[in-house]
């Protein structure tokens, strides 16, 4: 047969898996296995390391790894949750709404079909769309492997760029996100060369829950650290402070550019995308403070 | 190693033996002969290769084609209705959509599943939804004016 753009010889195996002790036990007694869900990253990324040979477990066909469904404690996504379904949510209500933002601007139509919410996770790229919001709304992730179940702070499960605390027996099982109160607020502002198909070159998820006694910000900046991350220094600035007025929010916003560490490269400068984060940030706390939830305007 | 699996293709089935490695867009097209779809990035970039899965529009380049058994597909070569072409590829004929025809069946996939999932929708749905097809020769709008100008004739002929 003809040679395909890219060679994907090195799957020398491929196999659909039903449950998630399945693709355990797969992980666990074959050489060289990979999970597979949505490939749109994997594929790639097999063919550009040429990978030698290995087999996929394809996890889409597990019930307990897909759909949104509402628990006791707030939002459970299985991680084979393509983008398009979490996008176009109707249970990502309120400040939820930002991760649906956030999986909406994922590449194109074709691609958010095809990728997942799991995947975007476990690639672990420091611009995952979905990785801002999720952090900006306390989101913890939920990990399968033979020993048992353990759940741990999205915070704690990026570990660099690329790189997840995920051992090689184990499997991203679901995301949790705890409920949030009617009134909260999110956004999620994906700064980007173009309008679809690119990485974000800055990614600020602002979160705002206002109450009798006061107020709650959250904030979570994607493409300007090697991982994901919460503003931390910023948050307490707006956290402790007893009034939120533009001075506050331009403190803030200054303090978030300080806390990123953003790289030159082929997407941007450092310098650049410092500034932006600043920028970004006062815009998206503006938003929330104001009780905003949705992106109305795309940059 | 080679397995044979069921591919559904444009209502029919196909038994194909693949290789587990084996990409649904160069199955399609090597094995199935259905070169309708097209080989542009390879890598889910610019969506020469859009088909329909299961109801949604995907890139071919990114399933391989074992994960494709057993699931509704549809390629441009299922467009057509007792060899009269579908109103969309009417459209795009009318509109001069077409110049050297490459992203034009990814074109078609991709926005007959806008339609089917959204009989009237605006300019701006329309843009975003096409957002994964790249054309380096008409510019886009008279694809886009193709597209919206279907919906109104199809609106019409449900009337």
């Amino acid at each position: 047969m003809a040679e395909s753009y890219y060679c994907m010889g090195m799957i020398t195996a491929y196999r659909k898996v039903n449950s998630i002790t399945d693709a355990l036990l797969a992980l666990d007694q074959l050489e060289n296995t990979r999970v597979i869900a949505g490939g749109t990253d994997l594929l790639l990324k097999l063919s550009s390391d040429l990978s030698p040979s290995i087999i996929l477990i394809d996890i889409t066909g597990v019930k307990q790894l897909g759909g949104i469904e509402v628990t006791d404690k707030g939002l459970r996504i299985g991680a084979t949750t393509r983008m398009g379904d979490i996008a176009r949510s109707n249970l990502l209500t309120g400040s939820l709404k930002m991760l649906a933002q956030g999986a909406s601007v994922v590449g194109s139509t074709q691609i958010r079909n095809l990728a997942t919410i799991g995947g975007n996770l476990c690639n672990a790229s420091p611009s995952a769309d979905t990785a801002a919001p999720l952090l900006a709304l306390d989101a913890k992730v939920e990990i399968h492997s033979p020993k048992g179940i353990r759940i741990i702070n999205l915070g704690d499960f990026f570990i660099g760029p690329g790189q997840t605390s995920l051992a090689r027996d184990e499997i991203l099982s679901a995301v949790l996100i705890p409920f949030q109160p009617n009134n909260a607020s999110g956004i999620y502002i994906k700064h980007a060369a173009r309008g679809a198909m690119c990485l974000a070159m800055v990614g600020v998820a602002a979160y705002c829950a206002h109450k009798d006694s006061g107020h709650v910000f959250r904030l979570a900046l994607s493409a300007v650290a090697p991982t994901p991350i919460r503003a931390s220094k910023a948050e307490r600035l707006l956290n402790q402070a007893a009034k939120v007025d533009e001075q506050l929010i331009q403190k803030a916003a200054e303090l978030a550019a300080k806390e990123s560490e953003p790289i030159n490269d082929v997407r941007a400068s450092a310098k650049y995308r410092r500034e932006m984060v600043s920028q970004l940030t006062a815009r998206a706390l503006r938003e929330v403070d104001a009780g905003q939830s949705v992106v109305t305007k795309r940059i | 190693m080679e397995k044979e699996i069921r591919l559904r293709v444009n209502d029919k089935e196909y038994p194909v033996r693949v290789e587990p490695g084996d990409l649904l867009m160069d199955v399609l097209r090597e094995k199935l002969g259905l070169t309708g779809t097209k080989k542009g990035c390879g890598t889910g970039d610019c969506g020469a290769c859009t088909v329909i899965l299961d109801g949604r529009p995907v890139t071919s380049c990114l399933v391989l084609a074992q994960a494709a058994e057993d699931k509704p597909i549809q390629t441009v070569e299922g467009l057509e209705r007792n060899g009269e072409l579908h109103p969309l590829q009417q459209s795009f004929i009318k509109h001069g959509a077409v110049q050297c025809g490459y992203c034009t069946p990814g074109m078609l996939m991709t926005a007959k599943s806008i339609l089917d999932q959204n009989p009237n929708p605006t300019e701006m749905e329309v843009r975003t939804g096409m957002a994964g097809n790249l054309c380096r020769c008409t510019g886009y709008v008279k694809i886009i004016d193709a597209i919206l100008d279907t919906s109104r004739v199809m609106a019409k002929e449900t009337l």
